[in-house]
């Protein structure tokens, strides 16, 4: 099926096609769940390295499953967060420390540069925010991202995380007070001060 | 000011905290054109062998279509063979063929055994018309 043509149709209707052999919805799907994919495993891990090969075994996990994929059962996004999520679970397990994300490591900005003291000042502030979110517990950090970087609602989260959605509410107001107390006293550093509230 | 509300002062905000998140969905990080490359390198890979192969899995004969075959297979079996089916089928072609046609030398033997057979015949009733003799008189 040509691109132009597959814009609007559904997650699991391209990989349907894809399992046909249609590569151009696997392209299609590659460029709609890869940046999510390898945002949120950025967000958990914190290592840009680590989190393309989670987002290369993520992807190529759904390829696999295209064959075999039962209409209705899931989302395909949803089905990709959870297995980032796991993924990212089995590695920070595996770590010996965990590591704080080095500056040269952080995430390509994605929008033209800003000026130079405003570009400072975002490369600050999301320092700091990584550096509070890698302090905080591993399931508090992953329904904080989802809900409040990644968007998701709380219905979803819970079936990513495979919880409740009580549950869900619980870990991401637990994971902002955390947050909160973490970044306590940054505010005025963080550029704060002179935007109002 | 006192220091404890200079402190308060200097705390993130909820407010402040959601616009930190929200700022942070901006910096997401692209995927680069080597990580896309290998992505579609996968896709193609497990299209060319896992899905395509399904794709053109030769198709299963139906019981229906295999019948036939698996039929005369066991017939051979139980005569040991198709050469020894064929066998048996020839000779018993060959034996209507023969008790339809007599040739003439199987005429012969036929007729020299039937005139050579004395039948000799007993009659257990009397015959009718002795019966109807007997009334008569």
């Amino acid at each position: 099926m040509a691109r132009d043509t597959l814009g609007e149709v559904p997650d699991e209707t391209l990989l349907v096609l894809y399992a046909r052999g249609d590569a151009d919805a696997a392209r299609l799907l590659m460029h709609r769940l890869l940046p999510r994919v390898l945002a949120y495993a950025a967000r958990l891990l914190s290592d840009r390295a680590e989190a393309e090969d989670v987002a290369q075994e993520v992807m190529l996990r759904l390829w696999k499953v295209a064959t075999d994929w039962r209409s209705g059962e899931a989302q395909v996004a949803t089905w990709v967060y959870r297995v980032t999520t796991n993924l990212c679970t089995d590695r920070l397990r595996s770590r010996t420390r965990r590591r704080a994300l080095p500056l040269d490591n952080a995430p390509d900005v994605a929008d033209a540069a800003p000026a130079a003291p405003a570009h400072l000042m975002e490369t600050d502030r999301m320092t700091a925010l990584q550096d509070a979110l890698n302090l905080l517990p591993d399931r508090q950090r992953q329904a904080v991202v989802l809900r409040h970087i990644e968007g998701l609602t709380n219905p979803q989260i819970a079936e990513v995380m495979d919880i409740g959605v009580e549950a869900v509410e619980s870990l991401t107001a637990r994971g902002k007070r955390g947050l909160a107390a973490l970044l306590a006293g940054q505010r005025d550093a963080l550029g704060y001060d002179d935007e109002g509230e | 000011m006192p220091w404890d509300t200079m402190m308060k002062a200097n705390e993130m905000t909820d407010a402040d905290l959601d616009a930190l998140l929200a700022g942070a969905r901006d910096h997401a990080p692209v995927p680069s054109d080597a990580l896309m490359a290998r992505v579609m390198v996968d896709a193609i890979a497990v299209q060319q062998n896992v899905v395509a192969p399904a794709a053109v899995r030769p198709r299963v004969a139906s019981p229906a279509e295999r019948s036939p075959v698996r039929w005369f297979e066991r017939l051979a079996a139980v005569f040991g063979g198709t050469g020894a089916l064929a066998g048996v089928s020839l000779a018993t072609v060959a034996g209507v063929f023969i008790g339809i046609v007599q040739p003439a030398p199987v005429a012969a033997v036929t007729s020299a055994l039937l005139v050579e057979m004395q039948l000799e015949t007993v009659e257990l009733f009397p015959s009718e018309t002795a019966l109807w003799e007997e009334a008569a008189e």
